[in-house]
Protein backbone atom coordinates (compact mmCIF):
# COMPACT_ATOMS: atom_id res chain seq x y z
CA UNK A 1 0.00 0.00 0.00
CA UNK A 2 2.62 1.93 0.73
CA UNK A 3 4.88 1.25 -2.25
CA UNK A 4 1.93 1.86 -4.11
CA UNK A 5 1.42 5.14 -2.60
CA UNK A 6 5.11 6.44 -3.04
CA UNK A 7 4.81 5.57 -7.07
CA UNK A 8 1.49 7.42 -7.47
CA UNK A 9 3.09 10.48 -6.06
CA UNK A 10 6.37 10.21 -7.63
CA UNK A 11 4.09 9.76 -10.57
CA UNK A 12 1.81 12.54 -10.05
CA UNK A 13 5.51 14.95 -9.83
CA UNK A 14 6.78 14.26 -13.31
CA UNK A 15 3.09 14.26 -14.64
CA UNK A 16 3.52 18.05 -13.38
CA UNK A 17 6.23 20.27 -14.90
CA UNK A 18 8.04 22.15 -12.41
CA UNK A 19 8.88 25.22 -15.11
CA UNK A 20 5.16 25.49 -15.36
CA UNK A 21 4.32 25.34 -11.27
CA UNK A 22 6.87 28.30 -10.29
CA UNK A 23 5.33 30.05 -13.45
CA UNK A 24 1.49 29.56 -12.03
CA UNK A 25 2.40 29.57 -8.52
CA UNK A 26 4.35 33.33 -9.24
CA UNK A 27 1.92 34.58 -11.25
CA UNK A 28 -1.15 33.70 -8.47
CA UNK A 29 0.92 35.55 -5.91
CA UNK A 30 2.02 38.29 -7.58
CA UNK A 31 -2.41 38.90 -8.85
CA UNK A 32 -2.89 37.34 -5.23
CA UNK A 33 -0.87 40.42 -3.12
CA UNK A 34 -0.74 43.08 -5.45
CA UNK A 35 -3.96 43.16 -6.83
CA UNK A 36 -3.69 46.87 -8.07
CA UNK A 37 -0.06 46.48 -9.67
CA UNK A 38 -1.10 47.36 -12.96
CA UNK A 39 3.03 46.10 -14.78
CA UNK A 40 2.94 42.93 -12.92
CA UNK A 41 3.47 40.82 -15.82
CA UNK A 42 7.30 42.54 -16.45
CA UNK A 43 7.70 42.36 -12.50
CA UNK A 44 7.06 38.47 -12.48
CA UNK A 45 8.97 38.41 -15.80
CA UNK A 46 11.89 40.09 -14.02
CA UNK A 47 11.90 38.15 -11.29
CA UNK A 48 11.48 34.48 -12.76
CA UNK A 49 13.75 35.53 -15.26
CA UNK A 50 16.48 36.84 -13.00
CA UNK A 51 16.28 33.17 -11.23
CA UNK A 52 16.66 31.17 -13.54
CA UNK A 53 19.51 32.97 -15.07
CA UNK A 54 21.36 32.52 -11.32
CA UNK A 55 19.90 28.74 -11.60
CA UNK A 56 22.00 28.76 -14.69
CA UNK A 57 25.19 29.91 -13.56
CA UNK A 58 25.16 27.74 -10.48
CA UNK A 59 24.76 25.12 -13.07
CA UNK A 60 28.06 26.41 -15.17
CA UNK A 61 29.84 27.13 -12.16
CA UNK A 62 30.34 23.88 -10.96
CA UNK A 63 30.60 22.28 -14.24
CA UNK A 64 33.30 24.82 -14.66
CA UNK A 65 34.84 23.55 -11.18
CA UNK A 66 34.71 19.81 -12.04
CA UNK A 67 36.35 20.60 -15.33
CA UNK A 68 33.96 21.26 -17.76
CA UNK A 69 34.87 24.45 -19.41
CA UNK A 70 31.79 26.29 -21.61
CA UNK A 71 33.20 29.36 -23.39
CA UNK A 72 30.94 32.65 -22.84
CA UNK A 73 31.16 35.72 -23.98
CA UNK A 74 33.09 38.57 -22.25
CA UNK A 75 32.14 42.45 -23.26
CA UNK A 76 34.87 44.95 -22.92
CA UNK A 77 33.34 48.00 -24.83
CA UNK A 78 32.66 50.15 -22.67
CA UNK A 79 34.42 52.21 -19.82
CA UNK A 80 32.89 51.03 -17.09
CA UNK A 81 33.84 47.61 -16.06
CA UNK A 82 29.93 47.18 -14.16
CA UNK A 83 28.06 47.79 -17.59
CA UNK A 84 30.47 45.33 -19.68
CA UNK A 85 30.75 42.70 -17.01
CA UNK A 86 26.62 43.01 -16.05
CA UNK A 87 25.69 42.78 -19.89
CA UNK A 88 28.13 39.88 -20.55
CA UNK A 89 25.83 37.93 -17.39
CA UNK A 90 22.94 39.09 -19.26
CA UNK A 91 23.56 37.68 -22.62
CA UNK A 92 25.59 34.80 -21.24
CA UNK A 93 22.56 33.41 -18.87
CA UNK A 94 19.39 36.05 -18.77
CA UNK A 95 19.04 36.09 -22.74
CA UNK A 96 18.08 32.36 -23.04
CA UNK A 97 15.44 32.51 -20.81
CA UNK A 98 14.19 35.73 -21.81
CA UNK A 99 13.39 34.35 -24.99
CA UNK A 100 12.44 31.08 -23.55
CA UNK A 101 10.43 32.47 -21.08
CA UNK A 102 8.29 35.09 -23.16
CA UNK A 103 7.29 32.47 -26.13
CA UNK A 104 6.49 29.62 -23.40
CA UNK A 105 4.23 32.11 -20.68
CA UNK A 106 3.73 35.50 -22.26
CA UNK A 107 3.49 35.21 -25.86
CA UNK A 108 -0.44 35.06 -26.90
CA UNK A 109 -1.54 34.88 -22.86
CA UNK A 110 -0.34 31.28 -22.46
CA UNK A 111 -0.58 32.18 -18.60
CA UNK A 112 -4.16 32.52 -18.67
CA UNK A 113 -4.10 28.32 -19.85
CA UNK A 114 -1.19 27.85 -17.08
CA UNK A 115 -2.87 29.43 -14.44
CA UNK A 116 -5.87 27.56 -14.84
CA UNK A 117 -4.58 24.24 -15.36
CA UNK A 118 -2.29 24.22 -12.40
CA UNK A 119 -4.68 26.56 -10.08
CA UNK A 120 -4.92 24.47 -6.48
CA UNK A 121 -1.42 24.52 -5.64
CA UNK A 122 -0.59 23.82 -2.45
CA UNK A 123 3.07 24.72 -2.48
CA UNK A 124 4.16 27.61 -2.87
CA UNK A 125 6.76 26.64 -5.57
CA UNK A 126 7.85 29.85 -6.72
CA UNK A 127 8.76 31.68 -3.45
CA UNK A 128 10.79 28.32 -2.87
CA UNK A 129 12.33 28.42 -6.21
CA UNK A 130 13.34 32.03 -5.73
CA UNK A 131 14.45 31.92 -2.35
CA UNK A 132 16.80 28.84 -2.87
CA UNK A 133 18.03 30.41 -5.96
CA UNK A 134 19.10 34.08 -4.56
CA UNK A 135 21.27 31.76 -1.47
CA UNK A 136 22.03 28.76 -3.91
CA UNK A 137 23.79 31.56 -6.05
CA UNK A 138 25.49 33.01 -3.19
CA UNK A 139 26.43 30.02 -1.27
CA UNK A 140 27.78 28.57 -4.24
CA UNK A 141 29.72 32.12 -5.06
CA UNK A 142 31.43 31.45 -1.16
CA UNK A 143 31.98 27.95 -1.89
CA UNK A 144 33.31 28.33 -5.24
CA UNK A 145 35.47 31.03 -3.87
CA UNK A 146 36.95 29.17 -1.41
CA UNK A 147 37.79 25.64 -3.04
CA UNK A 148 39.60 27.48 -5.48
CA UNK A 149 41.24 29.06 -3.26
CA UNK A 150 40.84 32.43 -4.01
CA UNK A 151 39.03 33.82 -0.82
CA UNK B 1 6.21 63.49 -12.35
CA UNK B 2 3.83 62.72 -9.38
CA UNK B 3 4.80 61.07 -6.27
CA UNK B 4 3.59 57.74 -7.48
CA UNK B 5 5.74 58.06 -10.57
CA UNK B 6 8.91 59.24 -8.43
CA UNK B 7 7.87 56.12 -6.40
CA UNK B 8 7.79 53.63 -9.32
CA UNK B 9 10.96 55.24 -10.64
CA UNK B 10 12.85 54.25 -7.51
CA UNK B 11 11.60 51.08 -7.10
CA UNK B 12 12.28 50.45 -10.42
CA UNK B 13 16.40 51.39 -9.76
CA UNK B 14 16.26 50.03 -6.62
CA UNK B 15 15.24 46.27 -8.40
CA UNK B 16 17.65 47.01 -11.26
CA UNK B 17 20.80 48.42 -9.37
CA UNK B 18 20.25 44.98 -7.34
CA UNK B 19 20.79 42.70 -10.55
CA UNK B 20 23.26 45.14 -12.38
CA UNK B 21 25.16 44.77 -8.82
CA UNK B 22 24.79 40.61 -8.59
CA UNK B 23 25.11 40.37 -11.88
CA UNK B 24 28.59 41.80 -12.43
CA UNK B 25 29.59 39.98 -8.89
CA UNK B 26 28.66 36.59 -10.09
CA UNK B 27 30.47 37.50 -13.66
CA UNK B 28 33.41 38.21 -12.41
CA UNK B 29 33.39 34.95 -9.98
CA UNK B 30 32.98 33.18 -12.59
CA UNK B 31 35.45 34.68 -15.01
CA UNK B 32 38.05 33.94 -11.82
CA UNK B 33 38.41 38.47 -11.34
CA UNK B 34 36.74 38.40 -7.99
CA UNK B 35 38.02 40.57 -5.08
CA UNK B 36 36.88 40.86 -1.49
CA UNK B 37 34.56 43.72 -2.73
CA UNK B 38 33.17 41.43 -4.98
CA UNK B 39 31.66 39.22 -2.77
CA UNK B 40 30.21 42.29 -0.98
CA UNK B 41 28.53 43.25 -4.32
CA UNK B 42 27.11 39.68 -4.24
CA UNK B 43 25.57 39.85 -1.01
CA UNK B 44 24.84 43.45 -1.05
CA UNK B 45 22.92 43.11 -4.80
CA UNK B 46 20.93 39.30 -3.69
CA UNK B 47 19.63 41.34 -1.00
CA UNK B 48 18.46 44.09 -2.48
CA UNK B 49 17.13 41.27 -4.98
CA UNK B 50 15.44 39.47 -2.30
CA UNK B 51 13.67 42.73 -0.78
CA UNK B 52 12.36 43.97 -4.38
CA UNK B 53 11.00 40.07 -4.73
CA UNK B 54 9.12 40.24 -1.43
CA UNK B 55 6.02 41.63 -1.99
CA UNK B 56 5.18 39.48 -5.05
CA UNK B 57 4.79 36.13 -2.56
CA UNK B 58 3.92 37.91 0.47
CA UNK B 59 6.12 39.83 2.10
CA UNK B 60 7.43 43.31 2.84
CA UNK B 61 10.01 45.14 1.38
CA UNK B 62 11.97 47.48 3.47
CA UNK B 63 12.04 50.40 1.43
CA UNK B 64 15.65 51.36 3.15
CA UNK B 65 16.93 48.57 1.80
CA UNK B 66 16.16 49.40 -1.16
CA UNK B 67 17.80 52.64 -1.43
CA UNK B 68 20.91 51.71 0.85
CA UNK B 69 21.15 49.11 -2.31
CA UNK B 70 20.57 51.37 -5.04
CA UNK B 71 22.90 54.38 -3.60
CA UNK B 72 25.18 51.61 -3.18
CA UNK B 73 25.53 50.67 -6.96
CA UNK B 74 25.64 54.00 -7.67
CA UNK B 75 28.65 55.11 -5.98
CA UNK B 76 30.06 51.67 -6.66
CA UNK B 77 29.32 52.93 -10.43
CA UNK B 78 30.99 56.24 -10.24
CA UNK B 79 33.44 54.90 -7.50
CA UNK B 80 34.90 51.83 -10.29
CA UNK B 81 34.71 54.31 -13.06
CA UNK B 82 36.62 57.00 -11.25
CA UNK B 83 39.41 54.41 -10.26
CA UNK B 84 40.14 52.88 -13.61
CA UNK B 85 39.81 56.42 -15.53
CA UNK B 86 40.57 59.50 -13.25
CA UNK B 87 40.13 62.85 -14.58
CA UNK B 88 43.35 63.61 -14.45
CA UNK B 89 43.78 61.12 -17.90
CA UNK B 90 41.01 61.96 -19.85
CA UNK B 91 42.14 64.87 -21.97
CA UNK B 92 45.44 62.22 -23.01
CA UNK B 93 45.94 59.95 -25.56
CA UNK B 94 46.98 57.19 -23.29
CA UNK B 95 45.73 56.81 -20.17
CA UNK B 96 48.51 54.94 -18.79
CA UNK B 97 51.02 57.94 -19.06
Amino acid sequence: MMKQNNLKSLNSLFMYNLYYLIWADSIQSIRKYQPNKKDWKISIFFIITIMHSFNLWIIVIWLKYFGVDIPLIDLNFSPSHMIDSSLSFAINFASPFILLNYLLIFRNNRYIKIVEKYKDLKIKYGLYYCLSMLIGAFLSAVLYGILTHQI
Amino acid sequence: MGNYSISKFGTRFSEGAGAVTTYMAYNDIFNGNQHPITYLDAGVGTVGLGNALAPAFGGSSVPVIGQIVALYSWVRFWGELGYNHPVSTWFRDDETK
